[in-house]
């Protein structure tokens, strides 16, 4: 990364782009509550510490935020994630919490500016519209396209318009008809192999990252310790649950992790999915059907999962037997200063990418 | 048309979308809250279109983008450049 510049401004405009400093932080959540919602606002506060202070690099987590005068009208913050590209070890930085106050939406554009000067490198995953213009004009490549699906298991997530007259009871037929649908399923595709829950990763997950990178240009570094702290005490999702498959030298052949949203309507959400290259399908079909199962009883209705067209993720069709039907996407931006990486890390082919390894992610509570 | 005449058409056809609002020379688009930061990327798009030059992101600020007759000028000294 470049010198972070400890100020900059523009001083013609009146609005200057200042570095974070811990006195802003009760006039940037009031600002996340103007911009996104008090709901949001809380749940931002909730991952501060977790996102900003003991991330992998703490010393690596620019955040700048837009004053006018004394008024914090804008903020952005990053962070930061080592990635394996083409055998290397890269740092790359992620925008998030990107928000302009509504009086003063033409200066975000500053905002960005300076996480691309200061940032040699970026990897965003982002849907909104403004955001994806603007980081591609100042330089990132859409890499790929994260598909979300969504995959019913509570009848009643289809209440709506002129099925809300249908009882309750006719409800509970379709749901114990999904239900029965995903069991038989498992049995006649051979997707019942025991899964094993864990509470938290250990170093078979870096030997299991160690074997899966080999095979692909570039990831971001899974291993333990990055696992551990994205879904560890004090992320947005240190409730969540993981499923692990071991072969008989308990060596891990895939892992799922999964999560069940707090608020209404009850969504779960299959943050990553990963098996090693080359093992059975019913590898991923058993994991698929482990969490797929804990989200039921968890008491989800909807479960939702982002894939990344890539050779190394889930094959699409696993995902249409199981039920999964697709929706919206994803951009998934790439800006990286290396040119003898570049040509490799635009091509979605050549990533294994999942939607909790993206910044999108962490606001689901 | 002039540089300001395509510029005005733009932004009131695409970015404003009120065909009947009339922006004069000297309208404060960002002050007056016009152009966000979409809208202004959408129009640098446009220009760099239209125009056949790169305008710099430096060169996107409150400055060159306060009114259309910052804009045109801006347009017109970088054509020039070339």
């Amino acid at each position: 990364m470049t010198n972070f510049k400890i100020f900059s401004s523009e001083p013609a405009a009146g609005v200057r782009i200042s570095f974070y400093e811990p006195h802003f932080f009760d006039q940037v959540c009031g600002l996340y509550r103007i911009v996104f919602g008090a709901d949001a606002a809380v749940a931002f506060q909730a991952r501060w510490n977790w996102a900003q202070q003991d991330n992998l690099c703490p010393g690596e987590t620019p955040k700048w935020v837009l004053l006018a005068g004394e008024r914090v009208i804008g903020f952005l913050a990053t962070i930061p994630l080592h990635y394996r590209m083409v055998g290397r070890d890269v740092l790359a930085h992620t925008p998030c919490d990107y928000m302009v106050h509504p009086d003063y939406r033409f200066h975000g554009i500053k905002l960005m500016r300076e996480f691309f000067r200061t940032c040699d490198n970026c990897v965003a995953c982002d849907e909104i519209p403004a955001t994806i213009k603007v980081t591609k004009w100042l330089g990132a490549k859409q890499a790929g396209v994260l598909q979300r699906y969504a995959k019913v298991l509570d009848a009643r997530a289809l209440r709506r318009g002129r099925f809300r007259a249908v009882p309750d009871s006719l409800w509970r037929v379709g749901t114990l008809g999904l239900r029965w649908y995903d069991s038989v399923r498992a049995v006649t595709s051979g997707s019942n192999l025991p899964v094993e829950t864990v509470h938290e990763f250990d170093e078979r997950s870096d030997l299991f990252f160690e074997q899966v990178s080999r095979n692909i240009p570039a990831s971001v570094m899974k291993d333990c310790r990055f696992l551990n702290w994205r879904y560890g005490l004090g992320s947005p999702h240190s409730n969540r649950g993981i499923g692990v498959i071991t072969n008989a030298n308990g060596e891990l052949q895939g892992y799922v992790i999964f999560y069940s949203a707090e608020h209404p309507p009850q969504t779960g959400y299959l943050l990553d999915l990963q098996v090693m290259p080359g093992v059975a399908d019913s590898i991923a079909n058993s994991l698929l059907n482990y969490a797929l199962e804990c989200l039921r009883r968890s008491g989800a209705w909807v479960v939702q999962f982002h894939r990344l067209s890539s050779p190394h993720a889930v094959p699409q069709q696993i995902l249409q037997d199981n039920g999964f039907v697709a929706r919206n996407t994803h951009q998934f931006l790439v800006k990286i200063r290396d040119e003898s990486l570049r040509e490799q890390v635009l091509q979605q082919e050549n990533w294994m990418y999942s939607f909790g390894d993206s910044e999108s992610s962490h606001a689901i509570v | 048309m002039t540089v300001l005449e395509i510029i005005r058409t733009f932004i009131s056809e695409n970015l404003i979308k009120d065909h009947n609002l009339s922006i004069n020379e000297n309208v404060q688009l960002i002050e007056d809250g016009y152009l966000t930061s979409l809208q202004t990327i959408e129009l640098v798009m446009f220009l760099e279109d239209r125009f056949q030059f790169e305008i710099d992101p430096e060169l996107v600020n409150e400055e060159n983008f306060r009114t259309l007759g910052s804009i045109a000028e801006l347009v017109q000294s970088r054509t020039e450049v070339r």
